[in-house]
């Protein structure tokens, strides 16, 4: 008794914990996206959500580069695209995530989608199984899972939890590499078999025509020819068939050894990884979770793999074990739609030592006299940040130092870095660090008009056409970016510099002008002040109010705390933008619909850092609605519904 | 499908640009043959456009790349080409004033017709787009015949707010002959001071709604 019954608590839980999605998620994953379905499908209510999930949906894209037709796409194991817009009928869980990864094992990459099951058999009732041609689709059992691949797609089933793979394009892996139908069974032992059956027949024919009896010519070449070994091609096309199978085999012994690994529980897995944990206990209604590290190493993002990509030179990478900075780097985004109001959050997770640094690094407040530059009467929308430029130069120099030293290279690859550490000793970084001081605040402070050449036609007499320019005011949005000054020193060595270009034209001391060609048409003013280095297609603001707007028409102080309390910090008045684009873009205050309907549900748009924290920093973003009593999911997609014309 | 970017492309251009012109002009330089040119203006709102091709889709509507433009030119070229009676068949494409030609050569009127059809099955993809006749031309007239409520139109019909967007497009269609014109049927078309040539300028969006407006009869 006693024993069964530690036998059912080991069992029940061995079952719990098999439940426990996470556990199946591979901790080398470069990212992992989670999808709550039911939180999205009722929020949405009957709007059509699926369209923000298209970039997860894989396959089609990688068939493309085969060049498949429809008909192939047709027969498809199953179809990524109607997954991930209909997983209820595919018999997928809706209250559990739904979860999407990339993942590389050996030489085998692609994306994973995992999933929990409501109902095994609809899923199983959605794989195509049975319209495949020889050699293109297998089907194998191992003791936790039954698995279907072909040579793009594989689907595993464990229990309620199933799991499809999408294989990853690779060039040396396409099957015209191996054409069997266009070598046929031509092999080195058909043509020697053929050919000892050949002068074994010529013999035999020699030997009956000169055996002295009177033969007729015509029936002994019949008699020899119906002598010939008919079973050398059957043993041929054998042996090529063979042949063909092991190499399928040895194909499909890749993807299925992959699969097996990622359908049952990993031992590395993501349960032990604290921040998407974090992420997935939030009950977010979407989340990704990016391992920065992972991606960096991969293939495509590492700078040392772009020449050995496509070589078969097996050569011995090296690498720095020294990750001092870039261990433990992973970002969350995480997007939650609420009533009235869409929030976007991001984490960039770091260890200790980066913390300290970023503590110095956004130490620091908004130089307030940068405040002045900015229209407030007219603002539309703006972004600032406010960061230790010399601090944040320091520590991404030895940030990406440490990276690409860490990253797998060839011996020889190694005095790369050498020689990057060599070019870095020799920048000032005094002026690189220093001349703009990490204070700036871009902002968009209404609309300017701006002339502009077009080509039209007049007629003659007699009705001959003559091409003529003419000019028209077109209204432009209004753009300011100022920053906040380190080194003045080096800000007018930079400038005085910069104003030699024969594309610029001086103004003033401290103004000059890039005027707008027939590519670009408009106008572009640099100015340098006491305190600060403004670019600008504003005239007014360089030709009557370098010295700043005075008080009353400065931003308010609302803005201004706003922009004081973060060290990122962003805010667009949608109402007013939407107003000045409706009179600036539309004759006689007209709009169509769906302008009006963005005009009578849009709110603001909000975004503000954190403070860095021990083991991250925090950026939200959000955006308001109008109506507070309806969820910002089915609002957007009805906005963007108008949009499409609907 | 094709036909929807193509209809897209126009479509954003009309809701976007607001001011375009295409400029129809029919040359003969004797009794049967002439050059057709036809332009597409749209520097005036060159800007917009800019700005509009870097999208994928507006409205709704597909966006065609640069690339695929350049397709639908190069497409119709090759089919008008083929077309016997037809010669020097050529197109140009500024994408930075955004003004777009397409010319050839034609014997007769009818081989025009048929270059025209041609053009318009080979860019819409539609091998059966009903055949029809653009002119008519005899001895004593040249004609230019009512647009058949093509997808464009339709479309645009279906909101009048587009229509209103639109309000500043023009169309010009300009007919230049070997002999005098004594009249022309349309009140709003114009003859020239040497008598040997027509014009004829719409507001678009008139002509959208009523295709009749771009009609003429000229008499010589």
């Amino acid at each position: 008794m006693k024993h069964t019954l530690i036998i059912l608590c080991l069992s029940l839980t061995t079952g719990l914990s098999a439940q426990n999605m996470s556990d199946y998620l591979p901790k080398n994953a470069s990212y992992i996206i989670s999808i709550n379905f039911a939180e999205l499908e009722a929020k949405s209510k009957d709007m059509d959500y699926t369209r923000f999930l298209e970039p997860l949906i894989k396959g089609a894209r990688s068939r493309y580069y085969y060049g498949s037709t429809d008909e192939t796409s047709s027969c498809d194991l199953i179809s990524t695209s109607d997954l991930v817009r209909k997983p209820k009928d595919f018999g997928v869980d809706m209250q559990s995530a739904f979860y999407v990864y990339s993942t590389r094992i050996n030489d085998i990459s692609g994306t994973a989608y995992l999933f929990k099951l409501q109902n095994v058999e609809t899923f199983r009732s959605q794989l195509k199984t049975t319209c495949h041609k020889k050699y293109e689709y297998q089907q194998r059992h191992i003791e936790q899972a039954t698995m279907y691949s072909t040579k793009e797609l594989a689907v595993a089933i464990n229990g309620s939890v199933a799991l499809v793979f999408v294989k990853d394009y690779n060039y040396y892996d396409a099957d015209y590499s191996h054409d069997f139908s266009a070598n046929g069974y031509v092999d080195s032992a058909f043509g020697a078999e053929n050919e000892a059956d050949n002068f074994r027949n010529d013999s035999l024919f020699y030997e009956r025509l000169n055996s002295g009896k009177n033969l007729d010519y015509d029936q002994e070449v019949e008699n020899v020819r119906s002598m010939t070994d008919t079973m050398i091609t059957y043993r041929a096309k054998q042996r090529q068939e063979a042949k063909e199978l092991e190499f399928v085999n040895q194909k499909f012994n890749g993807i299925f050894d992959l699969v097996a690994k990622l359908i049952i529980p990993q031992h590395d897995n993501m349960s032990s990884d604290r921040n998407f944990m974090k992420a997935q206990q939030g009950g977010h209604d979407a989340f990704a979770y990016m391992n920065v590290y992972s991606n960096f190493a991969q293939a495509d993002f590492n700078p040392f793999s772009w020449n050995r990509r496509y070589s078969r030179d097996k050569e011995e990478l090296v690498s720095s074990g020294n990750r001092f900075l870039t261990s433990d780097m992973s970002a969350t985004y995480t997007i939650d739609f609420e009533n009235g109001k869409a929030v976007l959050s991001s984490v960039n997770s770091y260890n200790k030592n980066v913390y300290e640094r970023f503590r110095k690094i956004y130490d620091v407040k908004m130089d307030k006299d940068l405040f002045k530059y900015i229209d407030g009467e007219n603002l539309l929308g703006y972004m600032s940040s406010s960061v230790d430029m010399k601090e944040m130069g320091k520590f991404y120099e030895e940030f990406y130092i440490e990276l690409l030293e860490s990253l797998p290279k060839r011996k020889k690859e190694q005095d790369i870095m050498t020689g990057i550490e060599l070019f870095i000793a020799f920048l000032d970084k005094e002026m690189l660090f220093n001349t703009a001081n990490g204070n700036m605040i871009f902002a968009c402070t209404g609309f300017t008009d701006v002339k502009v050449k077009y080509t039209t036609y007049d007629y003659d007499d007699d009705f001959q056409k003559n091409e003529t320019t003419e000019e028209l005011v077109e209204k432009q949005p209004k753009m300011v970016f100022v920053s906040g000054i380190g080194n003045k020193e080096n800000a007018r060595k930079l400038f005085d510099i910069f104003s030699k270009f024969s594309v610029f034209t001086r103004l003033k001391d401290n103004v000059f002008a890039f005027y707008g060609n027939k590519y670009q048409p408009v106008n572009i003013f640099f100015a340098l002040t006491d305190d600060a280095i403004i670019i600008t297609n504003d005239a007014n603001l360089v030709q009557n109010n370098l010295g700043g707007y005075p008080k009353n028409k400065q931003m308010s102080s609302d803005e201004k705390k706003f922009i004081s309390k973060y060290n990122f910090a962003a805010r667009i008045n949608s109402q007013k933008m939407l107003e000045g684009i409706k009179d600036t873009y539309f004759k006689n205050g007209e709009t169509l619909p769906w302008f009006s309907q963005m005009m009578t549900s849009l709110g603001n748009f909000e975004l503000y850092s954190s403070k860095p924290e021990k083991d991250g920093i925090r950026v939200t973003a959000e955006v308001t609605l109008k109506d507070q009593s309806s969820n910002a999911l089915y609002q957007i997609l009805k906005m963007m519904s108008a949009a499409d014309g609907h | 499908m094709k036909t929807r970017r193509v209809i897209g492309l126009l479509c954003a251009c009309l809701c976007l640009c607001g001011c375009f012109e295409t400029i129809e002009e029919v040359t003969y330089t004797d009794s049967q043959s002439g050059t057709y040119l036809l332009t597409l203006n749209c520097s005036k709102s060159k800007s917009r456009l800019k700005a509009l091709v870097k999208l994928d889709t507006f409205m709704g509507l597909n966006i065609p790349k640069q690339w695929e433009v350049s397709n639908y030119f190069n497409t119709a070229s090759l089919a008008v080409e083929k077309v016997p009676g037809i010669s020097q068949v050529n197109y140009t494409e500024d994408y930075t004033n955004f003004i777009f030609t397409f010319t050839f050569k034609f014997d007769k009127t009818e081989t025009l017709n048929k270059a025209i059809n041609a053009a318009a099955v080979s860019i819409t993809n539609k091998s059966n787009l009903p055949y029809y006749n653009v002119f008519n031309s005899s001895e004593e007239t040249f004609q230019r015949n009512k647009t058949p409520n093509d997808s464009m139109a339709r479309l645009a019909k279906k909101s009048s707010q587009h229509l209103k967007l639109i309000s500043g497009a023009k169309a010009t269609a300009i007919y230049r002959f070997h002999k005098p014109v004594k009249k022309v049927s349309n009140s709003k078309a114009v003859i020239s001071k040497n008598g040997k040539a027509v014009m004829l300028q719409q507001d678009l969006p008139k002509i959208i709604t009523d295709p009749a407006l771009f009609t003429n009869t000229i008499t010589f």
